[in-house]
């Protein structure tokens, strides 16, 4: 019998995705792996929304991945230049390092 | 099983038909925003190099009056019903929220030169930014779909961003955009989670038809598979408005963020963003998330109970921590913490069951008062500088109240107001939002909110020693360096503090007419529920009376009268 994947394994994909986008997000210490979880993060949501599109026979999902995605690449846009500009300050991009202002 | 869950479809909003010409209104506010930014940059191309930009600041100022008064033209020509296919309101919610973000948004960037003139950072692009964020939050506040409430989001944060690393001769600018931007970020994945599986459990995005269909879900008793879901939902796009507004506990970023970044930059992230948030969240929970199983309080625990004890560790550890700052703006940013806190027990108190829903106009009174108090007193610290300089520090600002008299007494005003003394707008705002919860609690009988009332007088009385602790500083201590710190020439600085104070005052003194309009906000606020319509229809008259009647009770008897009983 050929392997039909379900809503249950398109579901599970996406939350699996998620949680390792958000522990990259809590353990890692470089500012660009850290954006790249995030993105991770993103992508995964986008995932959601078009298993859930698909199953619903309804075009919201598509549209709002598709407005996540727009987002995602502005949101890119401005925090690239923000490490850069940190990189321009430390010489690193090491999240541990930008500690001058102290909680 | 999920299958029930799918079944519960939803009409489809007439998708056909265009929108009528009296839609288009919903736009007008965020669009005029969005477009005086745009013709922010097209006039700052043009401008001659070596001279001041603080034509930028009047132009931007005179834009936001504008959006003010567009805003007051449609105070009365609100629609019922979502415009543009179920993705915008046009009602007076939106509207209030609308001007203050305005308004905010302009008497900010009229401090702008003052700062930048110290700091010789003298730019365009800071008025663009701040615009492009004051219409996000106009977006924000008028959102009926989560579409919309996500878009309008991102486009109010990214530019905040920006704003907080704009010193960028400054490592702390840089460093400070960067937390702001990483947690920003994240928070803004973790919400569109939750809104991903709200959607998987409702089949629509529109925020009312998301309430009827997970009062149905629930009541169909697809609960079983479904409510995990749901309930995942609900918090994850719950921790996305609290790390906005900088509630505990998602407010680690900040005092880091409010202290590297420009001080004007500051007013205006601790108030707009926060308004606009705080409306969008509103909408969210009034609207979409209005059943009684997921707003708990009495029937059990639900986003009600959620917000009660981030309001509670908010008003604690925003005003105990305060106390140790020697930085003022890291004393605000956690100033601004507890402030949150005040804030969510007006929305617990108005949550707590269906018929308190006005209640909430305690709320945006409170938002009113703490927005025109804020983006003053970062006004003061905008004011004060020296070349290359910032203010920061409670030494920075010693013994300058009687060499600047009119720093001085501009920053007693916005320090009062926060700590709520009267006769100033945060006095008010406080005691309005007090009663509220008060009523509530005896209302019910739940001394819970009792409980938590007396916490936030109690927390508040903490508050007063670090408010004038800056006045004490001001006025009582010796200056520590000669010649440090002067007053800027800017006019219109000091025009944006003089209306800054004169509103603070106005709404301390005269509560009537901005209590009149945040009633007004909440009973036309669109897209609730059947039954809190009918409190709406009722209360919005009772609420007046109740008010009017307390007003009369202050005044003193008329000589000559003795007072019976």
């Amino acid at each position: 019998m050929m392997f039909e994947p379900t809503l249950f394994h398109y579901l599970t994909l996406a939350a699996m995705t998620f949680c390792i986008g958000v522990f990259g997000v809590l353990v890692r210490r470089n500012a660009i792996t850290l954006f790249m979880c995030i993105e991770l993060m993103l992508n995964s949501v986008n995932l959601t929304f078009i298993t859930f599109s698909k199953y619903r026979v309804d075009m919201d999902g598509h549209i709002f991945s598709f407005f996540v995605m727009a987002v995602a690449a502005a949101e890119a846009a401005v925090g690239l230049a923000i490490i850069l500009h940190v990189f321009r300050h430390k010489r690193s991009v090491n999240v541990d390092e930008a500690n001058r202002l102290k909680l | 099983m999920l299958h029930a869950l799918m079944q519960t479809g939803f009409p489809l909003l007439g998708l056909l038909t265009p929108p009528s010409g009296a839609e288009y209104a919903a736009l007008i506010p965020g669009a005029i925003a969005a477009l005086v930014a745009m013709l922010v940059v097209l006039v700052d191309t043009f401008h001659r190099p070596g001279t001041r930009r603080d034509y930028l600041a009047y132009i931007s100022a005179v834009g936001m009056g504008v959006v003010v008064l567009s805003c007051w033209a449609l105070w009365d020509s609100t629609i019922d019903r979502p415009v543009f296919h179920g993705m915008l309101y046009l009602d007076k919610f939106g509207l209030f929220f609308a001007a203050l973000a305005a308004a905010a948004g302009g008497l900010a960037l009229l401090q702008v030169p003052a700062y930048m003139n110290f700091q010789r950072m003298d730019r365009g692009e800071f008025y663009m930014l701040v615009l492009f964020s004051v219409s996000g939050a106009i977006f924000m506040a008028n959102a009926a779909d989560l579409l919309t409430v996500f878009i309008a989001l991102e486009l109010m944060s990214i530019p905040v961003y920006c704003l907080a690393g704009y010193m960028r001769r400054d490592g702390r600018g840089a460093e400070a955009a960067m937390k702001y931007f990483v947690l920003g970020a994240f928070s803004a994945g973790l919400m569109l989670y939750g809104m991903a599986l709200i959607y998987g459990v409702t089949g629509t995005t529109n925020l009312e038809y998301i309430g009827i269909n997970l009062s149905r879900v629930i009541e169909t008793g697809a609960v079983e598979t479904g409510f995990g879901m749901i309930v995942l939902g609900v918090l994850l796009v719950l921790s996305g408005f609290a790390f906005k507004i900088a509630a505990v506990p998602f407010h680690i970023w900040t005092p880091d963020v409010y202290t590297g970044s420009p001080s004007p930059g500051v007013g205006f992230m601790s108030t707009v963003v926060k308004a606009g948030a705080f409306a969008a969240m509103l909408r969210v929970l009034f609207v979409a998330f209005e059943d009684p199983m997921l707003r708990g309080g009495f029937y059990g625990t639900g986003w009600v109970d959620v917000l009660f004890f981030m309001s509670a560790a908010s008003m604690v550890l925003g005003n105990t921590v305060a106390i140790m700052q020697d930085n003022i703006k890291r004393m605000l940013a956690y100033s601004s913490i507890a402030h949150a806190g005040y804030i969510l027990l007006g929305i617990v108190a108005a949550g707590a069951r269906p018929e308190y829903f006005l209640f909430n106009d305690a709320v945006l009174f409170y938002l009113a008062s703490y927005t025109f108090g804020t983006v003053g007193a970062f006004g003061v610290l905008s004011y004060l500088g020296r070349k290359g300089t910032t203010v920061e520090t409670y030494e920075d600002i010693a013994g300058l109240g009687l060499k600047y008299p009119f720093a001085g007494l501009m920053m007693g005003v916005f320090m009062f107001s926060s700590a709520g003394i009267p006769p100033t707008a945060g006095f008010v705002g406080k005691l309005y939002i007090f009663r509220a919860a008060v009523d509530v609690g005896v209302q019910t009988g739940e001394f819970a909110f009792i409980g938590l009332s007396v916490l936030a007088v109690l927390t508040s009385v903490a508050g007063a020693y670090y408010y004038l602790r800056v006045l004490v500083c001001m006025y009582m201590k010796e200056p520590t360096r000669d010649d440090w710190v002067e007053a800027s020439e800017s006019k219109s600085a000091r025009l944006s503090l003089g209306i800054c104070a004169a509103l603070t005052l106005a709404l301390g003194i005269l509560p009537a007419t901005m209590l009149e309009l945040s009633r007004e906000g909440v009973v036309d606020f669109q897209g609730v529920p059947a039954s809190v319509r009918e409190v709406q229809r009722e209360g919005g008259e009772q609420l007046k009376q109740i008010r009017d009647a307390a007003e009369r009770s202050r005044e003193p008897a008329p000589k000559g009268e003795v007072p019976q009983g």
